[in-house]
């Protein structure tokens, strides 16, 4: 909040000067205003308004009486002037404790706007009116009334010349966005977008869907990956964007400290949760190749569900433009009875029924405490898909993707990623359980709970799990190492064909670029072009053992 | 403790505009009079110190003379800016229109001064005479001083005619610093014998970067001499001839030097030459070249001795003598200017 705006000069005869202020009386009494008493001594401050010559032209500020002084001294040279110099600053007071960032490019570009009229006209040199009157004091009221209303102004001058000032945030600069992270708008981007916007940006915000990773969009809408990226980051810059992982099935998430304090205990939250997930509520979805697929639909990623690409994840969707859970409230729609999802109607001999919600003598919901035990229910070591199937009785009306989105959003859930990390021990020879990729994609959702049975490398997972270690024995306890596969020569069927060409499309040498530790799948995986699964078939191939670390 | 006690503070005060800054500039910073048409105003205090003969330096506070700026002097700054004050020297803008408000300024500044620093010395330039028509000129000024004195309560006040256009602005200051310089009766001394042993008709001492005029003696053959303005001339003289070396050597003024200059002619021979390391030396002695001959050995002899004396009188090292290289190739030609 601007508390006053003053414009100073200095005079040869008089010294530094306020020729104009607003409000009347606030730097210097002013007998128009006699009963306004001054915010400071102008005395006391004058030597940082009009410093000497070789001070002007920076920006300076200076603190006294609890306000903050913001100017920018210019000093135009010319023969012109009485004592070859004219010195002027137009300052602007803030309370001491305001931020004061947002003001610094404001009375920046007034003395370089003051500089040029000046140079041009003599627009202020020639300007002899009293204080309280005349175009540089009008000019001053209208800004401070407009910059404190509507943080922005247009305030013609002359012909030639406008004041347009617009009060910019100052945010931290945003991280760098990379081609496997997937926005998500945390607002409707129609109430805001216009064709003067951004061709790049116009492009891309349609498929900003939080399923799109930034690669795909770039795809979807035809831009340039640079452009997109950097179009994103200004959207992130502003706040409107959460950047999430690339969801998949095989993906595995786990609680953060951050779970009691929220989810856990927070019943607003809960019943926020229920809204966004439950399908009942899934908004149709304006563009994208599904409609809200019903719930029973749902607990059929089975081949997809390992997949990173968008095919694979758009029917995990029930809208491809849902906006974000905080912004969904419309809470008097519907009685809290009718918020919680309700479970599937039948029970499979598969799902266990962990949230025990009774079905016997209420509708069967599940209700808050059922949402958070789901969600306690993610740990470390076990796949989305292990989960669901342990699970789907409850999930049955729950949007999975929103259901984990929801808690990423939120902070009480985080993306456990996997890193492959070369050591320098040539590949163990391969297993001959564990060569056949068919035998692993297929039937991984029947409900069992050991997915690892058919092979250890590609449904990796993690570490604490008894059946992983069953399975790979001989190998360390902490870490997963892929084995080589027997490059595909004893499976000459089909599934093998896309292995060996891959093994054109990606040597070992751009794959060894990967494999230090620090880059995890999804970054392999998007900037590769491959699924996960093609992956970890060509990991086993590489002459080298790989470890796949979770963190 | 003795650098500091050489510190002297000299406040210089005056209206805006009345041209503080311009001969400050003249004077120490070796601008030419119609260069100061380009200085800018001067805002608040600006410190300069400024190397006069050797070891003494005066610290120069060049105050800005806006009302804004006095006023503050006089009252929030009052303790800073008056306090431990050697001379002040305050300027008349002899076209000001407010003459009345002037001195109650100048009045207001010295009841502060005589607060703070009552044994400062005081002096007032009457400045800008050279746009007052010459004949009104010393009867203004009169008139202006007399006005002055009135009001400077206790203080015995010097007060000078000056303008940058001609020498009187080097008259005015070589008759401040001539207060300032600690050891002036031992020199004054010395060159009164060392005048007299040479038979010199008159003997100048000018400080070297400033070429301010340091102390003189007059024989009574030189008290003949009808121009009575002749120190502050040779000043202005030697100053625009530096100015004029310097532009030629491709130097700046204040590294433009000369060794030695002599003038002969029938009815005196002239010896300017370097004495000190921050001195010059102008001797005028009779006609002849044996009197100049033995003039000039005598002051090549007496260099030596000079330092000694200055520096023995508690002085400090303020007279040393000038790199050997300086040593005389006077006898190289007649007057001839050797500007290095």
């Amino acid at each position: 909040m601007i508390k006053a705006i003053f414009y100073s000069k200095f005079d040869t005869i008089e010294g530094p000067k306020v020729v104009h202020q607003v409000p009347d009386g606030a730097i210097v009494p002013s007998p128009t205003a006699p009963s306004q008493p001054p915010f400071l001594t102008f005395s006391d401050v004058s030597f940082f308004v009009i410093p000497r010559q070789e001070l002007c032209g920076n920006l300076l500020q200076v603190c006294t009486n609890g306000y903050r002084i913001l100017g920018y001294p210019i000093c135009m040279k010319s023969v012109r002037y009485d004592r070859n110099e004219f010195i002027f600053n137009f300052c602007i007071v803030l309370a001491e404790e305001d931020d004061f960032s947002t003001y610094k490019s404001v009375v920046q570009k007034l003395a370089d706007l003051m500089h040029g009229l000046e140079e041009q006209n003599g627009f202020l040199s020639r300007d002899f009116s009293k204080g309280g009157e005349g175009k540089v004091h009008s000019l001053c009221e209208m800004l401070m009334e407009d910059l404190n209303n509507y943080c922005e102004c247009m305030i013609p001058i002359d012909e030639l010349n406008t004041l347009n000032i617009k009060l910019f945030p100052i945010y931290p600069s945003p991280p760098a966005v990379k081609a496997w992270q997937v926005p998500l708008f945390t607002l409707r981007y129609q109430a805001f977008m216009d064709e003067n916007w951004d061709l790049t940006m116009q492009r891309i915000v349609p498929h900003i869907n939080g399923v799109n990773s930034v690669r795909i969009i770039s795809v979807l809408a035809d831009t340039d990956f640079s452009l997109t990226c950097r179009a994103l980051r200004h959207l992130l810059y502003y706040g409107c964007l959460f950047i999430l992982d690339i969801f998949s099935f095989s993906a595995i998430y786990a609680p953060t400290a951050q779970f009691s304090p929220t989810i856990g205990s927070d019943e607003a939250m809960q019943l926020e949760c229920a809204r966004y997930v439950n399908l009942r509520f899934a908004p149709h979805p304006a563009t994208g190749p599904s409609s809200p697929l019903p719930p029973t639909l749902i607990p059929t990623p089975s081949a997809n569900g390992s997949t990173n690409d968008s095919t694979g994840t758009a029917h995990l969707s029930s809208s491809l433009t849902d906006p974000t859970p905080s912004l969904v409230r419309e809470e008097s729609r519907f009685d809290a009875e009718e918020i919680w999802p309700l479970l599937g109607t039948e029970e499979t001999p598969s799902s266990t029924s962990p949230t025990s919600t009774n079905t016997l003598h209420k509708p069967a919901i599940v209700d808050g405490a059922a949402l958070v035990e789901l969600y306690a229910s993610l740990k470390q070591g076990q796949s989305v898909k292990q989960w669901y199937a342990a699970h789907s009785r409850s999930l049955a009306n729950i949007d999975i993707r929103r259901f984990i989105t929801f808690g990423v959003i939120k902070g009480f859930l985080y993306r456990v990623h996997k890193y492959a990390c070369a050591t320098s021990q040539p590949a163990p020879p391969p297993r001959p359980s564990s060569f056949t990729p068919t035998a692993l994609s297929s039937r991984a959702t029947t409900g069992n709970n050991t997915p690892y049975t058919a092979s250890s490398v590609t449904e990796d997972a993690p570490i604490s799990a008894a059946a992983r270690r069953e399975s790979s024995r001989e190998r360390a306890g902490s870490v997963v190492s892929g084995g080589r596969s027997g490059n595909g020569n004893g499976s000459t069927g089909a599934p093998s064909a896309f292995w060996e060409e891959e093994d054109e499309v990606v040597g070992d040498e751009v794959l060894g670029k990967y494999l230090d530790g620090t880059h995890c799948f999804d970054q392999i995986c998007t900037e590769l072009q491959m699924s996960e699964r093609e992956l970890t078939a060509r990991l086993k191939r590489y002459p080298w053992e790989v470890l796949i670390l979770h963190r | 403790m003795d650098a500091r006690k050489k510190k002297r503070k000299v406040l210089l005060m005056g209206k805006s505009g009345s041209g503080k800054s311009s001969m400050r500039s003249i004077i120490f910073s070796n601008y030419v009079a119609k260069d100061v048409r380009r200085l800018g105003a001067t805002i608040d205090v600006e410190h300069s110190h400024v190397k006069f003969m050797g070891n003494l330096t005066l610290n120069l506070w060049d105050c800005g003379g806006q009302d804004a700026f006095m006023e503050t002097y006089l009252a929030s700054q009052r303790g800073n800016i008056f306090s431990d004050v050697a001379v002040l020297i305050y300027v008349f803008d002899i076209e000001s229109r407010e003459v009345e408000r002037d001195l109650d300024t100048y009045h207001a500044i010295i009841e502060a001064l005589r607060e703070f620093s009552p044994n400062a010395y005081v002096f007032c330039l009457v400045h800008k005479m050279d746009l007052i028509q010459a004949e009104h000129r010393q009867r203004i000024y009169d008139e202006r001083s007399a006005v002055i004195r009135s009001r400077s309560s206790d203080f015995r006040v010097d007060t000078f005619a000056s303008s940058i256009w001609d020498q009187s602005l080097y008259k005015a200051w070589a008759g401040i610093v001539h207060k300032l310089i600690p050891n002036l009766i031992v020199i004054e001394r010395f060159l009164t014998a060392f005048a007299k042993k040479i038979n010199a008709e008159e003997v100048i001492l000018f400080e070297r970067s400033t070429f301010l005029t340091v102390t003189s003696v007059t024989s009574e053959v030189g008290e003949l001499n009808p121009i009575y303005d002749r120190h502050e001339r040779l000043s202005n003289i030697m100053k625009a001839f530096k100015h004029c070396a310097a532009r030629n050597t491709l130097t700046t003024p204040a590294s433009a030097g000369f060794v030695v200059m002599h003038t002969k002619t029938p009815q005196f021979n002239i010896f300017l030459g370097r004495f000190t390391d921050n001195t010059y030396i102008f001797l005028v002695v009779p006609p002849g070249e044996a009197s100049y001959n033995c003039a000039v050995l005598n002051t090549m002899l007496a260099r030596e001795g000079f330092s000694k004396a200055a520096a023995g009188s508690g002085g400090g090292d303020g007279f040393p003598l000038p790199p050997p290289e300086s040593a005389d190739d006077h006898a190289n030609g007649l007057n001839g200017n050797n500007p290095r």
